[in-house]
């Protein structure tokens, strides 16, 4: 015996749910997808520009020259850009929930909030980051410890003891528990959710602290790979978002840990002899 | 649609099986380790309303398909309704499961899955008896718990996980394992005894 009503109804016309639930990926994605081109975009346009500026002025007088207010603000912009284009891709799947649930909201005439206010929380946390990142870079651009602004580091034993600590975190309690945390978002929507539109840009914000928990010594790795590398920006990026999204990702963790020790090593090795 | 939600809790013990080996790698943030998640969940309701409709002795029955990690979405449900439940009981039930009356878990897993098969009314047959409980439909599905036995002494082997912060759909799991789980109809069917199993006592609420 089957029964019918206008809530069965509903339910059972699942071809039009459907059609909405793709063209909802479709728009989110692409989103994510716009908005990481653009980051990538400017970062192209920047490595080349300091790469055009370094031929013309040299190296040596580029790491000299001390930095004004507008380059700590183009640093700033720059480091926040490259961390959206670098996080925004490892964060689909909890921003793809999270829309799945509003979409569904908005459909049944209920409050329903956009996805950009979770994902501003998220990008709040990350830009933060990005300010701490600019003070560290000029921090040791002042100790002349990079081969210039964008460069990488210039000393082997910091450079070789931030993959140490690199590798070293890659096995700790916080990598495991914030990794956890970012691989299963149904867990974390389902029991931290709140609802409204500031509920939605805090719930952006715990998810963004679980996520900067995760990978801050990766981008902090830039210190050794070069700021402006974009090869290794790029392949950051995509380790962050292997380690999040493949069902073995935690283990891929594991043995980057190990890789990155043995790098280290050899960079301190390299720098004694 | 009404834009107020209407006030539910249900109170009551699910018997919860699955394809994924005992213990179930979701309760851990892991991924299903199958590949895909194919649940099929028995829910006795002890005490529980949707607004004014008293659910107490409900039965339902739900079988879900993911083709990958639950939050990848894509799910395919059924639902089944005891056939002694009230018309008032029943749209209640499938409001609370669709998601659409809000409140955790039923307002995010809904949204996971994109084809809903029901609800039917159907004879349910269901046993509530702690790690041997389970259910029947006929020409449906069956669900049978079976204790976890310790591989040495051949002796129960009773293992509890425990949410101390509270837990996505329960806060204190009974682990178990099964003899039959089976479900057949329409575009769902699977076969997966010997998997893991819950047995679970929930208290739901959109409050």
């Amino acid at each position: 015996m089957d029964f019918h009503g206008p809530i069965f109804d509903l339910m059972q016309n699942t071809d039009h749910i459907e059609s909405i639930v793709k063209n909802d990926k479709v728009i989110v994605i692409s989103g994510v997808v716009a908005v990481a081109a653009i980051a990538w975009g400017y970062m192209v346009f920047v490595s080349q520009s300091n790469a055009e500026m370094n031929t013309s002025m040299g190296m040596t007088m580029g790491n000299v020259r001390p930095w004004s207010g507008v380059d700590f603000s183009l640093m700033f912009v720059m480091w926040a850009v490259m961390m959206v284009g670098m996080m925004i891709p490892s964060a689909a799947p909890m921003l793809l929930l999270f829309a799945s649930v509003n979409r569904k909201r908005r459909q049944e005439s209920r409050p329903f909030v956009p996805t950009s206010i979770f994902l501003s929380g998220y990008l709040f946390v990350w830009t933060g980051f990005a300010l701490v990142a600019t003070l560290g870079n000029w921090g040791l651009h002042q100790a002349s410890l990079l081969t210039s602004m964008m460069g990488g580091s210039s000393s082997g034993y910091l450079g070789g003891g931030l993959l140490l600590v690199a590798g070293a975190f890659q096995w700790s309690q916080l990598k495991y528990a914030c990794l956890t945390h970012c691989r299963s978002p149904l867990s974390f929507l389902m029991s931290d959710w709140r609802d409204g539109t500031r509920g939605a840009f805090l719930m952006g914000l715990v998810h963004g602290k679980y996520c900067l928990g995760c990978c801050w010594i990766l981008m902090a790795l830039l210190f050794v790979l070069g700021v402006m590398n974009l090869v290794w920006i790029a392949a950051l990026a995509a380790f962050v978002l292997a380690e999040k999204v493949i069902p073995a990702g935690d283990k891929v963790t594991k043995v980057t840990g190990v890789l990155l020790i043995g790098w280290g090593v050899c960079a301190i090795l390299d720098a004694y002899i | 649609m009404a834009a107020t939600q209407t006030p539910y809790r249900i109170k009551g013990n699910q018997l919860e099986t699955c394809n994924c080996d005992a213990g179930c790698n979701c309760n851990f943030g892991g991924f299903p380790d199958q590949g895909g998640c194919h649940g099929l969940i028995g829910i006795q309701v002890d005490e529980g309303n949707f607004g004014d409709v008293n659910l107490a002795g409900v039965k339902f029955v739900l079988a879900v398909k993911w083709p990958g990690a639950i939050h990848e979405g894509d799910g395919a449900a059924a639902v089944f309704i005891d056939e002694s439940a009230s018309e008032a009981q029943v749209g209640g039930i499938a409001t609370i499961l669709t998601g659409q009356a809000g409140g955790m878990p039923w307002e995010v897993l809904a949204s996971t899955v994109s084809s809903v098969d029901g609800p039917h009314l159907k004879h349910i047959e269901m046993d509530v008896n702690g790690r041997n409980s389970g259910f029947k439909i006929d020409g449906v599905c069956e669900a049978r718990l079976t204790p976890l036995v310790n591989p040495v002494t051949g002796e129960d082997n009773e293992v509890d996980i425990v949410f101390p912060g509270g837990g996505l759909i329960w806060d204190v799991g009974h682990s178990c394992t099964t003899s039959i789980m089976n479900f057949n109809l329409g575009d769902i069917k699977f076969d997966h005894k010997g998997q893991s199993a819950f047995f679970a006592p929930i208290d739901w609420t959109n409050q």
